[in-house]
């Protein structure tokens, strides 16, 4: 485990979020509203399209192996995070900041495997939900950006 | 001049011009969108996979609320018009009329569609997946599509006082018509735009520098 510097003793996700730090490049103070909306064509015709009927549900793995939570719903994921930050213009507090990383990062693993009935694209939403929170410096530790020369397998260690 | 006249008269023609005007408005300003957004990133998913297996596609799944879908949406369509109220209203205004169905039996399907609303209603209100994701507008758009069938229910069958209802009953058909531009409902129409859009015309980017940029 000496590859990895900085690792927590106990890793049990629970501090796997950072909201600051060198692993992501901030935009600075309002930064989020430009964002926004560089991203609002996409936003709004998502939710202008998405008319909430849930058949996206049974089409997630993640879904399908925890029917009790309805939170694993694709279309859930996307209106909770994309749709909260767009609504609130970003101003949301820590603990709504920590729901919408639980839904782009932990209750989704990006397998694309969703489908909508009107082809909406929902992978599409939850990367860019993604995005818009790594560019807020706001993404979990091991999805800071990747170097952009070197690819030695040290690579990490020196973003870290 | 009655309530009644004013509705069928000036009100009526707004409707209907803010029917038109309202679905020409959301078809320029969607292609606007549309065009403005990165190809593929909100519509036209490149990653969809359509199951070609009958159990797992949307019908072997929910062979019910399908089956509901399919019955209140032929009525929800049909229904206005060939009922024998409205086109003698057509009849008596510009002498054209499409053929009538028989009172019972229209009777009959406004009973089965109001039952179908109801069941649509109920199943955003008990189903934890779909009331996890319904806001107030959901169902607000449920009860504005039963409601003139509904009133056109009552009046029919005198069970309040027959003007009072054929009022609400325009009314109610009228702010259906206005609202569907405007709000979800659009998508009965839309939905067959985009179904026809064609993903392998779409640009597609896939990312190919290893992280290397």
């Amino acid at each position: 485990m000496g590859l990895i510097k900085d690792s927590t003793p106990k890793n049990t996700g629970e501090n796997a979020f950072i909201t600051s730090g060198h692993a992501a490049q901030k935009t600075g103070p309002g930064g989020i509203k430009a964002v926004l909306k560089q991203n609002a064509p996409e936003i709004k015709l998502f939710f202008t399209a998405c008319i909430h009927c849930s058949y996206c549900a049974d089409t997630c793995f993640l879904q399908r192996n925890n029917p009790d939570d309805p939170t694993y719903t694709p279309s859930y994921k996307v209106i909770h995070s994309v749709g909260k930050l767009y609504k609130k213009k970003g101003k949301v507090t820590p603990k709504e900041l920590g729901e919408i990383q639980d839904l782009l990062w932990v209750k989704c693993a990006l397998c694309t495997r969703c489908v909508c009935p009107i082809q909406l694209n929902i992978p599409g939403m939850i990367a860019l939900g993604r995005d818009i929170c790594r560019s807020q410096g706001a993404a979990p530790r091991f999805d800071g950006p990747v170097p952009p020369v070197e690819r030695a397998s040290n690579a990490h260690e020196e973003a870290r | 001049m009655s309530l009644y006249d004013v509705l069928t008269g000036p009100i009526m023609w707004a409707t209907f011009m803010l029917f038109a005007a309202g679905m020409v408005f959301k078809t320029i300003s969607l292609a606007r969108l549309a065009s403005a957004s990165r190809p593929c990133t909100a519509f036209m998913n490149p990653n969809a996979r359509f199951t070609r297996s009958y159990k797992s596609s949307l019908l072997g799944r929910y062979p019910v609320t399908s089956l509901i879908s399919l019955v209140f949406h032929l009525i929800l369509l049909f229904l206005p018009l060939f009922v024998k109220g409205h086109n003698i209203i057509l009849d008596t205004s510009w002498e054209i009329s499409l053929p009538v169905l028989p009172d019972d039996f229209a009777d009959n399907l406004t009973m089965i569609c109001l039952c179908c609303g109801l069941f649509f209603l109920l199943r955003r209100l008990l189903t934890p997946r779909v009331r996890a994701i319904s806001s107030p507008g959901d169902y607000l758009i449920i009860i504005l599509v039963i409601l003139p069938f509904l009133t056109g229910f009552m009046a029919y069958h005198r069970l309040l006082p027959y003007d009072a209802m054929l009022n609400l009953h325009i009314i109610t058909g009228q702010l259906m018509l206005v609202a569907m531009p405007f709000t979800r409902l659009v998508h009965m129409i839309a939905f067959f735009a985009v179904r026809l859009a064609n993903t392998a015309a779409m640009p597609q980017k896939f990312d190919t520098t290893n992280g290397t940029a």
